[in-house]
């Protein structure tokens, strides 16, 4: 026996104001909640080939993000520049392990877990996949709920650029790689913002 | 999802809004962080970090940090201001407030003012061995700020707001 999802009962919910509707004939174009004005849809239009781009370039960026520079300490004239790895390391040099784990989750296994978790979803819908889907849905929002700590590591650079400042003494810049690790955490937020996750459940059966 | 709407809860997520606003405004008016290397001192307030990036030619960087830690933790604290403060006072609210609901609902996620706090920490212990560091009066300001903001999302629903806000059914 099939779940019966609001769609399959003739409904629709606004995902704004979360108004219950009886589901419009659609006539012409976009149907807007009369309440709040959202857009309706019951799933969001063309969500696995959007999620999909979003995917597919933020993986591209994570190589960059990863082998380039984000910033370089400047002292004396010298540059050090320091991948967000060598970051982790140094903390972790400096004995400050709870503060490098910290980091390394938010910054290196977070933003790899997003492209792996959101692209294995996207194949067991395509899969028609019926396994799990309650645990398939909680991963999602466990994604969806992780990734924005992601962004520490952006302003870790915004601070240290503004802090140190010691003209041709010392200063501290942002270095090649920030962009594509900003790019990656962006295009994994929106990744997982496009992604439907009630597209789970339109082929979850009871047992 | 049936509840009886509460004016507790309105109560509640209008006082925190307005505690958060004065904080918000304390917490960008005085310096944040002082840097004390070799006798030079250089003071750094929260609006820096976006702008420096501005100034080290990185527009993209810059920005996405002025939104997330200064544009949109300011919108939703006076948006949930303007949207509650006529239920309060027991009138309804206006039609073309609504946009500005789905506004705050969308860009909550990229509120980021928590995850600036844990990149300070990280930025400090970094620095540890080049410089000293001196908290400024707007990091105390700011570390409750986000205290209030994280017990505003709790407590916040536009549930009270949606179930006033007047329309029409569609025949
Ligand atoms: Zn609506």
């Amino acid at each position: 026996m099939k779940f019966l999802t609001a769609r399959n009962a003739g409904l629709i919910a606004c995902d704004s104001c979360h108004l219950l509707l009886r589901k419009p004939v659609p006539r012409t174009g976009k149907h807007r909640c009369p309440r709040c004005g959202a857009t309706l849809h019951s799933r969001i239009p063309r969500s696995l080939s959007k999620t999909w781009a979003l995917l597919i370039a933020a993986t591209i960026l994570y190589i960059p993000a990863n082998t380039l520079p984000v910033m370089s300490v400047v002292y004396l004239g010298r540059g050090e520049p320091s991948t967000i790895l060598q970051g982790v390391m140094h903390l972790l040099a400096e004995g400050m392990w709870p503060l490098a784990t910290i980091v390394f989750v938010a910054s290196i296994f977070v933003p790899l877990l997003k492209l792996v978790v959101l692209s294995g979803l996207l194949i067991s819908i395509r899969r028609a996949s019926n396994w799990r889907t309650l645990d398939r849905t909680r991963l999602y929002r466990l994604t969806e709920f992780v990734g924005r700590w992601s962004m520490v590591d952006i302003f870790v650079i915004g601070v240290l650029t503004a802090l140190v400042q010691f003209g041709n003494l010392a200063s501290i810049e942002p270095g090649a790689g920030a962009l594509s690790f900003a790019a990656v955490v962006v295009l994994t937020m929106f990744a997982a913002h496009t992604f439907d996750p009630r597209l789970l459940w339109d082929h979850a059966q009871h047992d | 999802m049936l509840r009886a709407p509460s004016h507790g809860g309105i109560d509640r997520s209008l006082a925190l809004a307005l505690t958060g606003f004065i904080l918000f405004v304390l917490a960008n008016s005085f310096p944040f962080l002082t840097l004390d290397a070799q006798g030079q001192r250089l003071d750094s307030t929260l609006v820096s970090s976006s702008l420096s990036l501005y100034a080290w030619d990185q527009p993209i960087l810059g920005t996405l940090v002025l939104l997330t830690t200064f544009v949109f933790p300011l919108a939703e604290l006076l948006g949930v201001i303007y949207l509650l403060l006529p239920l309060r006072l027991g009138r309804r609210p206006a039609r073309h407030s609504a946009g500005l609901a789905r506004f705050l609902q969308s860009t909550q996620p990229w509120g980021m003012l928590e995850i600036f706090m844990l990149a300070v920490l990280v930025a400090v212990v970094k620095l540890g061995d080049i410089a000293h560091v001196i908290p400024g009066l707007s990091l105390y300001a700011f570390a409750a700020l986000i205290g209030t903001m994280a017990l505003l999302s709790t407590t916040l629903d536009l549930f009270d707001y949606w179930e006033q806000l007047p329309w029409e059914q569609p025949s």
